[in-house]
């Protein structure tokens, strides 16, 4: 659980472009500048590619902060 | 949110359905929805809406698929035709239809005409994007339509604009044109076109022929007698539909009964755009000039190109048009296409869907 966790985070800090970042699971939106709706989709786009999965529209845009995001990626891999 | 996709085999019966005559936006019209459902290189599976439903069941996105065919690979291929937000509601839904298009046609597809910030979307998203430049040609003053559409208060001074615009072209645009006329109207490509064209095929990005271009002929996506229904769907639908006229033509271009040219032009109101071209480097000139043949026998008051060798070639014309505009077209494609020669090829004007409006 740790190293997916870990491998979240280097993802955001990636496509967020910052490599400062420290997320925890009730990390969202709200508390980091760069998660707009255009990065939102690029994180997701990397984590599918990554984990070889597919998220869905309606999972894409329910989820409201990384432990949901964790919580559905661990149900498909 | 929901979303909810519509395919092509669906179109028909969608713009007929109740929840499209009560949409308060529609995200396509019944024209548009005929020509698609008619396109070619579509299959009735394929989704051609993805719309952006909130919880009343109101239309606050959706982007616009258009199945086509590329000359770069048998894989099924895509244009994206349109993508829309509504301004206050719509923002969440943005990006999720678009990666949701991305998805269904697999990244397989090419934006033709991007804005600038839609440009910047979609090389985030990790396509090639690329400008292309054009050239709008005036012949003759237009005042009269330009004016109003820049300021609305104008327009009950379009009777004055339209004495002035025939004064001035009665003084400065050029009015006959040459005697000699070097090019035929014709419904669809003979053999000789045929034969004429195969040399263009290691340039061409999508095929061109009969099968493409009655389709596009049969099937515009403009109309020009709107009736009662099509006026009320006017208001609720955010791009191109009523226009006063719209042509399609195919001219062969001949000389000293030489096949030397093969152009499709769209003529709308009396503006004059070029979506496909064929010509040899050598015949430039007397395409050129037949087109101007046209555009006069038209009154046709621009020409829009965004084709290389003719912009190069009206830079020589100087003294016939009035002015000049220059215009930028911006195009994102796979970063894969660049292996697969995307830019050995021509970008014709009407790639995508440009050539229905």
């Amino acid at each position: 659980m740790e190293g997916l966790f870990q491998q979240i985070q280097e993802l955001m800090r990636e496509v967020f472009e910052n490599k400062q970042l420290i997320i925890t699971n009730e990390t969202s939106a709200k508390e980091i500048a760069e998660w707009n709706s255009l990065n939102h989709v690029l994180f997701i786009a990397a984590i599918e590619k990554k984990f070889n999965v597919s998220f869905t529209l309606d999972e894409m845009i329910s989820f409201a902060n990384v432990g949901d995001i964790v919580t559905c990626l661990k149900t498909k891999i | 949110m929901i979303f909810r996709e519509i395919k092509v085999g669906e179109l028909v019966d969608f713009v007929n359905t109740v929840f499209y005559k009560n949409a308060n936006i529609v995200p396509i019209t019944p024209q548009r929805a005929i020509s698609q459902a008619n396109n070619p290189y579509a299959q009735p599976n394929d989704v051609a809406l993805v719309l952006a439903l909130n919880n009343k069941e109101e239309i606050i996105g959706f982007i616009g698929i258009l199945p086509g065919k590329t000359m770069l690979t048998d894989e099924r291929f895509f244009w994206n035709t349109c993508w829309w937000i509504d301004p206050e509601k719509g923002k969440i839904a943005a990006m999720p239809l678009f990666y949701s298009m991305l998805k269904i046609t697999k990244s397989n597809l090419i934006f033709f005409d991007l804005t600038p910030h839609t440009a910047s979307i979609v090389a985030k998203m990790g396509f090639m994007t690329n400008s292309i430049t054009g050239t709008k040609v005036f012949l003759r003053f237009n005042l009269n339509q330009i004016l109003p559409k820049k300021y609305a208060f104008l327009a009950i001074l379009k009777p004055i604009l339209k004495f002035f615009d025939s004064c001035l072209n009665t003084m400065f645009a050029k009015k006959s044109a040459k005697k000699e006329l070097n090019y035929q109207v014709i419904k669809c490509l003979d053999a000789s076109m045929e034969v004429f064209l195969s040399k263009f095929k290691p340039t061409m990005l999508t095929p061109f022929d009969n099968t493409f271009f009655t389709w596009v002929s049969n099937y515009s996506w403009l109309t020009t007698q709107p009736n009662e229904f099509e006026t009320a769907i006017a208001k609720k639908y955010y791009f191109s539909y009523i226009t006063q006229s719209f042509v399609v033509e195919l001219l062969k271009i001949t000389h000293q009964n030489e096949l030397i040219g093969i152009f499709v032009v769209t003529c709308r109101d009396s503006e004059m755009k070029i979506p496909y071209c064929f010509f040899d480097d050598n015949a430039t000139e007397k395409v050129l000039e037949a087109i101007f043949n046209y555009a006069y026998n038209k009154k046709i008051t621009t020409i829009t190109t965004f084709h290389p060798k003719i912009k190069e070639q009206l830079k020589l014309k100087k003294n016939t048009v009035l002015f000049t505009k220059q215009l930028v077209k911006h195009v994102g494609y796979p970063k894969q296409f660049e292996t697969l020669g995307i830019t050995n090829k021509l970008f014709q004007d009407g790639e995508g869907d440009a050539v229905f409006t």
